[in-house]
């Protein structure tokens, strides 16, 4: 027997699954876009760009990055509730994954809301000296977040794969 | 932020927050000890009105809370008076709008138990207090623990609606830079 909220397999297409498939998709966007940023384009920008270009080009990427990476988190949040309602149980792992959640929001929010809006607003007019450290500052702090959703990401795999945590989340 | 230079949006969502705050430990209080009986006896019908809605006025200002907090201290993050100032109002406007929708969905999240000890919390409290004032102990830690829980799980809604009004007011700052950034080309 399956546990409780469990997905039944005939069940392709269901409310329940579409709403996991947006919550994957979601932490697909957010930590794929952090990645990304972070290992691919950063250094080829760095080796392939003289400073004028790449300062343009780190503005627009940080607006867009930003946009898209907080929203993902935002579109986290919602589904993550309604997973937990079809799921039925909170355990203390999920106490801990969400609180894990809170915190990577509100990095993610320093990223982009303070640092990424210091750097727009301090390169305004072209490359300039304090934007470096708070770049590099932006970096690490991506990381960090990075780092964070891939432990929410194996904290999620233990609720949803190991059956003692899933038993003692629904049994309450 | 000095307090002296705190705009008059932050001190309102202050002010709020505090009030939120204030009516919902009453209503709880008042669900928890059945105070609406006080009420009843020096107006019936306002007690019964009261008794009918401190529940749901209880779990309202939780939700609310939450979200006033998580607004708040999100705003503190935000760099730029006026990608602040945007995304405080879009969020709180927002938030006004879906607060009925995530009371019930705070509350229903609230609602699910991690485990089976409030029989111990009971038995634990009885034998601290004893039986009569225990039992009116009990359902107080019960009601304060169901609205901390609401308002937790409300708070991290808020921390999504104030991400998305950021990435909402960060982007709408784009096109008045892209203008001054193309004209300085």
């Amino acid at each position: 027997m399956p546990p409780p909220g469990a997905i039944q397999p005939h069940t392709m297409l269901s409310l329940r699954l579409a709403v996991l498939f947006v919550h994957v998709g979601a932490v697909i966007v957010a930590l794929g876009g952090s990645l990304f940023s972070t290992f691919a384009l950063t250094p080829v920008l760095a080796e392939e760009l003289e400073p004028p270009a790449r300062i343009r080009v780190v503005r627009r990427v940080i607006r867009r990055l930003g946009a898209i990476v907080l929203t993902a988190l935002a579109v986290l949040i919602v589904t993550g509730f309604l997973n937990v309602l079809y799921f039925g149980g909170i355990s203390a792992l999920l106490a801990v994954k969400l609180v894990l959640v809170a915190v990577v929001i509100a990095l993610a929010l320093y990223q982009y809301a303070n640092l990424g809006v210091r750097i727009w607003r301090l390169s305004a007019d072209g490359p300039a000296p304090e934007v470096a450290p708070l770049l590099a500052r932006l970096r690490r702090v991506g990381m960090i977040v990075a780092c964070l959703v891939l432990l929410i990401v194996y904290l999620s795999l233990g609720l949803s794969r190991v059956p003692s945590i899933i038993v003692a989340a629904t049994a309450g | 932020m000095a307090k002296k230079n705190r705009p008059p949006y932050a001190r309102a969502l202050k002010w709020l927050t505090v009030a939120t705050a204030v009516i919902g430990v009453l209503a709880m209080l008042s669900y928890a000890t059945g105070a609406h009986i006080a009420v009843r006896f020096l107006n019936p019908h306002a007690g019964a009105w009261w008794n009918e809605h401190e529940f749901s006025i209880m779990e309202t200002a939780a939700a609310a809370l939450g979200l006033l907090i998580a607004i708040r201290a999100g705003a503190r993050i935000v760099d730029g008076a006026a990608v602040r100032r945007r995304a405080v109002i879009a969020s709180v406007i927002a938030g006004a709008l879906l607060l009925p929708v995530l009371t019930d969905i705070s509350a229903a999240l609230a609602r699910m138990g991690w485990n089976a000890s409030s029989g111990a919390i009971f038995d634990r409290v009885i034998s601290l207090a004893g039986y009569s004032i225990g039992s009116i102990l009990d359902k107080v830690v019960i009601a304060g623990i169901y609205f901390l829980k609401t308002a937790a799980f409300s708070l991290l809604a808020g921390f999504a609606l104030i991400a998305v009004a950021s990435a909402a007011s960060i982007a709408a700052a784009v096109p008045a830079s892209r203008r001054s950034e193309a004209s300085s080309r």
